[in-house]
């Protein structure tokens, strides 16, 4: 019994490079760091990733049926800006507030939906025709300013703790990506996300109705950056108009260095995860070892570079041994 | 040339004694074209239940463009398809597959990423409540994969991790799971070697003796006389002829099926003896599967491999051609030894080597461009002019060996995968014939095509050899090997088992194939 799971947990690191890359990284930090290994650090690096965690999970499934969606992060200002606006200036209640803001997101998604599968615009060019649309709207709507205070539910996400002093918007992030992960595994419409992206025509022909997977996907995707949106309200206690400007391309990366392959097919939640970690992580180091702000992006990218890198070099050694 | 108003539905009263009919599959002037083509025209027949019906035509007869209507693939422009006597009012493959109805497609439809298990139940999983039986499932296609002749592979295993050849026979498990009363095969042969396909074949029988219904598509006339009850011609989407398989003839199939008579190639072989080798390998390796393979071409020859599907000749070619980069052993072209192997040396070299690939489609072939383009393609390569292309002299080119080949399309500006599988693989041809090469290595220059298609490339390789042109020619048709072939060596797991030049005979080829 000891034996099988020791095989499983060297298998699981064989076949990971990421976890490998992450602990590597985990452990320079360790020693070239006082502050890392500080528990409101490690808190820090998890809350600060839930709401980029939370987009990752609906740009995954996105991926698996071979779409791609470039308007996750407006969808997810705006929704923060809707969650509060509505409230403070149409006056609506503040839970109406919310299910509109997560209805808003539904729309765009459905919107992304039925651009890519009825009028069969490239999923990339549709969904940057939508991401520019929302982005107009953001602006018109806020004016470019603030939205404060967050409304109380929202705020509430963050300021309840669990064991000691975790917010409780780490849970809800974990709590989701579990949920996808089970429903891509076990339920016909989640194994049907990568019949699709495997095989579109094969899947057609069995009698998986494509379009309405991919039309899934989508709507999913939207949901969960709206109420992406609303985590990172929670978290910066207001709406911002460019809270989450450039997401949608560190969320792509998180879930391709997790394993997740651009052409449809494959992908998981858990590498996705891992994908998530690694990014903020370097972040955080970048913070920490006091270079500039500036240089994030330049080490990020050439991180998600290398561990591209990596896992071109591992599939193509698999593929010939 | 039979008459048009044959009668389409054939009773078998010897067999029935007199006794019910009854009719699995029932087409009444069933049309479809596609862009203001015809690709079927009022076609009409019925199949009784518990026989096999093979259809038989040329590419672009309109044979699969019929079976995908009867799975809901294609909804027809008129007509009607009733299946057990029940007319099917929607045309989907859920409908379909309902009504009874199971396909194995031409092209393979399985998703590559996913287990073998999950393939053969998509579209129609067993489920517990809302939840995947993931367990159930991969125990009942254990069963399946038996009964196809899988039984040594895991229903957990990777579809893209199976051979070619084992993923065809996934696609008919598939079938059987599904519990079709009507199974469609639509050239479920063409990738298999001769040994997998006799096994098919048995296993078609079987599944006739339990009274299922099949209909059959396949090139190769052998196999259809050899299993049909039935069969019917179908040319250019027209309805030909509908007859028991021991009435027709093969030669009288081949006159429908083309609408003239065929002319057989009538190769002159060479003796080879004593003439110099052009290639030498010598102790070849290419992972994972080729170790120390070595063989000589002679000049002018043509040189036959035999082998089952997955003895390791593509990938030996493969090597060669420097595809797939060898990781020992040497290569001697014309006395010349050749350091680093990559197509692009092997193209560029005096002695020019070419290789038409296997997959026409995806390694031949750039689809979405034109018959023109696809040809100059590798011309451009050794013709032009401070980086620019000399677009009138491809144009002469292209001209030339479209009309040497007598490619039938519209213009050469035509989309490459508009064309017949016969015409594509004219055009690879074309494309490797423009560098004027030395040794051509062919494999399986003929999968997938029809006789009249056959008929022409046996001609051009019989004329290529005549010009001087060292052959290679890989093939799973053994009657394809004996035709033309001056030499043949045959393959059997990864390693050149042996060498036949006086009597190469389909017998005495198998018999060397097959490992012990």
């Amino acid at each position: 019994m000891m034996s099988i799971k020791e095989n499983k947990i060297v298998k699981v690191f064989s076949n990971n490079g990421l976890l490998v890359a992450i602990i590597i990284l985990f452990v320079i930090m360790v020693v070239t760091s006082d502050v890392f290994l500080t528990p409101q650090n490690l808190i820090n690096i998890l809350s600060r990733s839930t709401s980029m965690g939370v987009i990752a999970v609906g740009m995954t499934i996105v991926l698996i049926t071979g779409g791609l969606d470039m308007s996750v992060a407006n969808v997810a200002s705006m929704a923060g800006l809707l969650s509060v606006g509505l409230t403070k200036y149409q006056g609506l209640s503040e839970e109406w507030a919310i299910i509109f803001a997560l209805l808003f997101g539904v729309g765009v998604g459905f919107a992304n939906g039925l651009l890519v599968t009825k009028v069969k615009v490239n999923s990339l060019i549709a969904t940057i025709a939508t991401m520019t649309i929302v982005e107009g709207v953001i602006w018109v709507y806020s004016n470019g300013a603030n939205i404060a205070p967050a409304p109380e539910f929202l705020e509430g996400m963050t300021s309840i703790k669990v064991f000691g002093n975790m917010p409780l918007t780490i849970f809800i992030w974990i709590g989701i990506g579990v949920l996808a992960a089970l429903m891509l595994k076990w339920t016909k419409l989640g194994r049907s996300f990568y019949a699709t992206g495997g095989n579109p025509e094969a899947s057609r022909l069995s009698g998986i109705k494509t379009d309405n997977v991919r039309l899934w996907a989508y709507v999913l995707c939207g949901l969960l950056s709206a109420f992406a949106g609303m985590l990172l309200v929670s978290r910066l206690d207001a709406a911002i108009p460019t809270a989450a400007a450039g997401m949608e391309l560190t969320v792509i990366a998180a879930a391709v260095v997790g394993g997740t392959s651009l052409s449809g097919g494959t992908g998981n939640m858990f590498g996705t995860f891992l994908g998530v970690i690694l990014i903020a992580m370097i972040s955080n180091s970048i913070n920490l070892w006091g270079v500039p702000a500036a240089y994030d992006n330049v080490v990020t990218g050439s991180v998600i570079g290398a561990a591209a890198l990596i896992d071109a070099l591992r599939t193509r050694k698999k593929r010939i041994g | 040339m039979p008459k048009k108003n044959q009668k389409y539905v054939y009773k078998n009263e010897e067999e029935t004694n007199g006794g019910d009919i009854v009719v699995a599959l029932e087409l009444k002037d069933v049309s479809k074209s596609f862009a203001g083509i015809h690709a079927l025209k009022d076609i009409t027949f019925s199949v009784e239940a518990g026989q096999i019906c093979s259809i038989v035509g040329e590419n672009g007869a309109g044979k699969s463009t019929l079976m995908r209507v009867i799975a809901g693939a294609h909804a027809p422009d008129t007509g009607t398809v009733k299946i057990c006597g029940k007319q099917m009012t929607e045309f989907t493959p859920s409908y379909a597959q309902a009504s009874g109805v199971g396909i194995v497609y031409q092209e393979l439809s399985l998703i590559p990423e996913m287990s073998v298990y999950e393939n053969i139940y998509l579209g129609h999983p067993i489920l517990r409540g809302i939840l995947y039986d993931h367990k159930a499932m991969a125990e009942k296609c254990r069963e399946a994969l038996g009964e196809v002749g899988l039984g040594n592979i895991s229903p957990h295993s990777m579809i893209k991790d199976l051979s070619v050849a084992q993923q065809q026979l996934v696609e008919i498990a598939r079938v059987l799971v599904a519990e079709a009363s009507i199974l469609i095969m639509d050239e479920p042969t063409s990738s298999l070697s001769e040994q997998d396909s006799s096994r098919l074949l048995r296993l078609l029988t079987e599944l006739k003796d339990k009274g299922k219904t099949i209909l059959y598509i396949s090139h190769r006339l052998n196999e259809v006389q050899q299993i049909s009850d039935t069969i019917v011609v179908l040319r250019d989407g027209n309805f030909i002829e509908h007859n028991l398989a021991k009435n027709l003839k093969h030669r009288e199939i081949i006159e429908m099926m083309v609408g003239k008579a065929v002319d057989r190639v009538d190769h002159m072989k060479k003796d080879t003896t004593g003439l110099p080798a052009i290639l030498s390998v010598q102790n070849l390796c290419v992972k994972p599967r080729i170790k120390n393979a070595s063989f000589e071409l002679k000049k002018g020859e043509v040189l036959g491999f035999a082998g089952l599907v997955g003895a390791g000749r593509s990938e030996l070619m493969r090597g060669v051609f420097g595809v797939d980069k060898p990781t020992g052993g040497s290569l001697v072209l014309n006395g010349k030894k050749i350091r680093h192997i990559t197509p692009a040396a092997m193209l560029k070299n005096e002695t020019r080597l070419c290789l038409v690939p296997e997959n026409r489609k995806e390694e031949g072939l750039i689809f979405g461009k034109s018959v023109g383009e696809n040809i100059a393609i590798t011309y451009r390569n050794f013709n032009y002019k401070g980086g620019l292309i000399k677009k009138g002299l491809e144009d002469d080119v292209v001209r030339e060996y479209s009309g040497k080949l007598q490619i039938k399309c519209s213009s050469t500006d035509q989309c490459v995968e508009d064309l017949s599988g016969g015409n594509q693989q004219k055009v690879v041809l074309a494309k490797m014939l423009s560098t004027k090469p030395d040794i051509l290595i062919l494999d399986e220059p003929t999968r997938g095509i029809d006789v009249g298609a056959k008929a022409e490339i046996h001609k051009i390789i019989s004329q290529l050899s005549k010009e001087g042109v060292s052959i290679i020619l890989v093939s799973s048709e053994l009657s394809e090997l004996a035709l033309l072939c001056d030499r043949v060596l045959v393959m059997s797991d990864g390693k050149i088992v042996a060498e036949m030049d006086r009597e190469i005979t389909e017998s005495a080829m198998l018999k060397e194939a097959i490992p012990c």
